[in-house]
Order: structure tokens, then sequence, then C-alpha cells
């Protein structure tokens, strides 16, 4: 039910969007703006269900709960990057999308920085030291 | 043995699941690459633990240490919004300060009126007029009213000897006029009616007893008393006039 809801707000708005689009661009591309965040925030409470049951599995068997932020941190990353970026390149911006983008990608590289500090300090401690 | 070793196994099956779900969820192919290769080095990491205990125990804790300080560096640090207490303190601030600048309008206005007024009933040479005003909140609005007029007036006889001979002469001394009025509560509102302040009545008798003031010339002090009574509906008996004590000071 909730998708056929979902659906007819995407067929509204982009029905509304052929129309208006020709006289006004600018409220063409607020309508699509709301729209998506409309339906972003109403989906965000959705995923909230799939995030708690990732914090049971984690929880359950032993994974030390800085993994599962860590992921739960590049998911959120990824979604608003993209969203935004979404956004922008609906109004045509294709290059200011596309740094959005780019700017999501090298928060989640950083996020993976304290990782490969830790696993290449076990390597090094690994090797035998010179002897 | 075989608790240790189901131990590692539920760890790297959980993980692998936390990875396809993560992969599910991420919303599209290019942001996909990325988020792999975090969760393959925490598959890794997983995998490589018990290699990882063998050398060091406490590779959460410096995991844990590392990821602090990247998001303090990276997060928190990054952009500092306004909060909404701040502003409302900043507006408050704000508005603190246009009220004390209004009142200090209010009260050089009410100070000019007065000399003029002062002047062209009287005739008598007013040097100064400092009027202190006092606020108080009528229905919810800060309203002023006068609370002390200090009239500074130059001395008659002195006139003429302040352009001729200067050093053998005495200064001009200012003729202080203080209106005192009594505090009425419906009168408030409006300036020009308004109270006297207790430290007002105390710092004029204390000036009194030092010798610094006497009383002003009585046809003078009538006339501004009148003049005063007539414009700004004070009554007679609030208004006090005084003299400075004649001190010879040489120029």
């Amino acid at each position: 039910m909730e998708m056929i809801q979902i659906v007819g707000l995407g067929l509204m708005a982009t029905v509304l969007i052929l129309v208006v689009r020709e006289q006004k661009p600018m409220f063409a591309f607020l309508l699509a703006a709301f729209t998506g965040i409309f339906i972003f925030l109403y989906l965000i409470g959705k995923i909230e269900i799939v995030i708690t049951v990732l914090e049971d599995l984690a929880n359950r068997s032993g994974i030390p709960s800085i993994y599962l932020k860590t992921i739960l941190k590049i998911i959120g990353i990824a979604y608003i990057a993209e969203f935004g970026a979404q956004i922008v390149r609906d109004a045509g911006q294709e290059g200011i999308a596309s740094k959005i983008e780019f700017a999501g990608k090298v928060f989640i590289l950083v996020m993976a920085v304290p990782i490969i500090s830790v696993i290449v300090e076990t390597v090094i401690g690994l090797l035998p030291d010179g002897s | 043995m075989v608790a240790w070793l189901s131990d590692w196994l539920r760890d790297i099956i959980a993980i692998i699941l936390l990875a396809v779900f993560v992969e599910l969820l991420l919303p599209n192919k290019a942001m996909q690459r990325y988020a792999r290769l975090v969760v393959g080095l925490f598959i890794l990491l997983t995998i490589l633990s018990p290699i990882l205990k063998l050398i060091q125990s406490d590779i959460g804790a410096k995991l844990e240490e590392g990821m602090k300080q990247w998001s303090k560096t990276a997060m928190t640090s990054d952009v500092q919004m306004t909060s909404l207490n701040q502003i409302a303190k900043n507006a408050e601030a704000l508005s603190d300060k246009r009220a004390l600048e209004a009142a200090k309008l209010t009260e050089r206005t009410l100070e000019a009126a007065i000399r003029e007024e002062l002047i062209q009933s009287t005739k008598a040479t007013v040097n100064e007029v400092d009027a202190v005003l006092k606020w108080v909140t009528v229905s919810g609005r800060q309203t002023p009213y006068i609370s002390q007029i200090t009239v500074t007036l130059a001395s008659v006889q002195d006139k003429p000897d302040a352009s001729g001979k200067e050093s053998a002469v005495e200064s001009v001394q200012p003729v202080i006029v203080q209106i005192e009025i009594e505090p009425s509560a419906n009168e408030a509102s409006a300036p020009g009616q308004g109270s006297a302040s207790p430290d007002f009545e105390a710092e004029s008798s204390e000036e009194r007893q030092g010798g610094k003031w006497t009383e002003a010339d009585p046809a003078t002090a009538g006339a501004i008393r009148k003049a005063i009574t007539r414009s700004w509906s004070v009554e007679a008996e609030q208004i006090r006039v005084r003299q400075p004590a004649q001190q010879p000071v040489n120029k």
C-alpha cells in the first residue's frame, strides 16, 4: 500500500513537473526537489528497521561495535551524498553533482583510514624486526 | 579449542552478512566500490583477529581510539552551526543595546526641550539640563518616566565680568535646580510625570551639608519652578532650587 502511495506521488509530481516546466522551470525544479525530499524522509524511517536488524545481528555475534558504527556512517554518507547529488543533477548542474559524489567518496575513504592504519601496524609488527 | 573456533567462525559469518546488507542498502554503484573497500577491510580484520590477538591484545581499543580521533577532527570541528540558543542570546543583547540607545536619545531630546522651554519662559541663562530617565514596565511595555532633572544656570551677576576682567572675578558658578517628582503609579506611563529616587534625595542632602550648594536666588528659582511646573506638570513643593556656594576660582 505504501509502495502505491509513493509511486502515485512520484507520478503526480512527474506530470505536474512536465506541465509546469514549459512556463516556469524554477517551480518545476522546486517541485522535483520537494518530492525527492519527501520520499527520502519517508524512506529514512523504513531504513531504521533494517538498521535495527543489523544492530541486533552485530550484538548477537561478538562484532566490535566500532565496526557497526563505521558501517552505518558509510551508509549514511552514501545516502546523503547520493540524494544531494541527484537533486543538483535534476537542476542540470552535472558538475556540482559529481563534486558532491566525490566528497561522499572521500569521506567514505577517510573512514577506512583508522582500519588501514591498524592493519598496517599489525603487519609491520608481524615482521621480525631486523634480526 | 572448538568453542574458540566456533566463535571465530560466527564472527566471520556475521560480518559477511553485515557486508551483504550494506551492499544492498547502498544507493548506487559508484558508492558501492568505496563501501566495499571499507567492509572488506573489516572482514579482513575479523579473519585476522586470532593472529592479531596473538600479537597484540588491544586491537579493538586502538581502532576505537583512531575512530574517535577521526570523528573529532573530521566531523565536529568541521562546521559549527550557530545554535538557536546562541541566536536568541544575540537577539536579546542587540535589543538591550537598542533600548539603551533609545533611552539615551529620549534623554537628550528631553533635556533639549526643557532647556529651550526654560530659556524662552524665564530668560535665564541655562548652562545645562540633565534629565535622568527611569524605566517602568506598564502592561508589558517598557515606558520611561523622569526621575530627576538638574538645571545648571550661569549666575546672573557674573555675566558681565566673564567677558571683561578675568582673574579678579570669581568664575561663573552654576545654579543647580533639582526637581524631584513623587512616584505615582498611574501617571508613570507618560514622560514628564514620574517619581523621585530616594538615592537622589540622600545625595542632595549630603551635598547641602558639604556646603557645596546653597539655596538659589529666590526670584530665579521661583521663575524656573513656575516654568517647570507649568509645562511639565510638576508640583511646586517638590521642586528644590539650589545654588553652588561661592568659591573663588582662578582662570
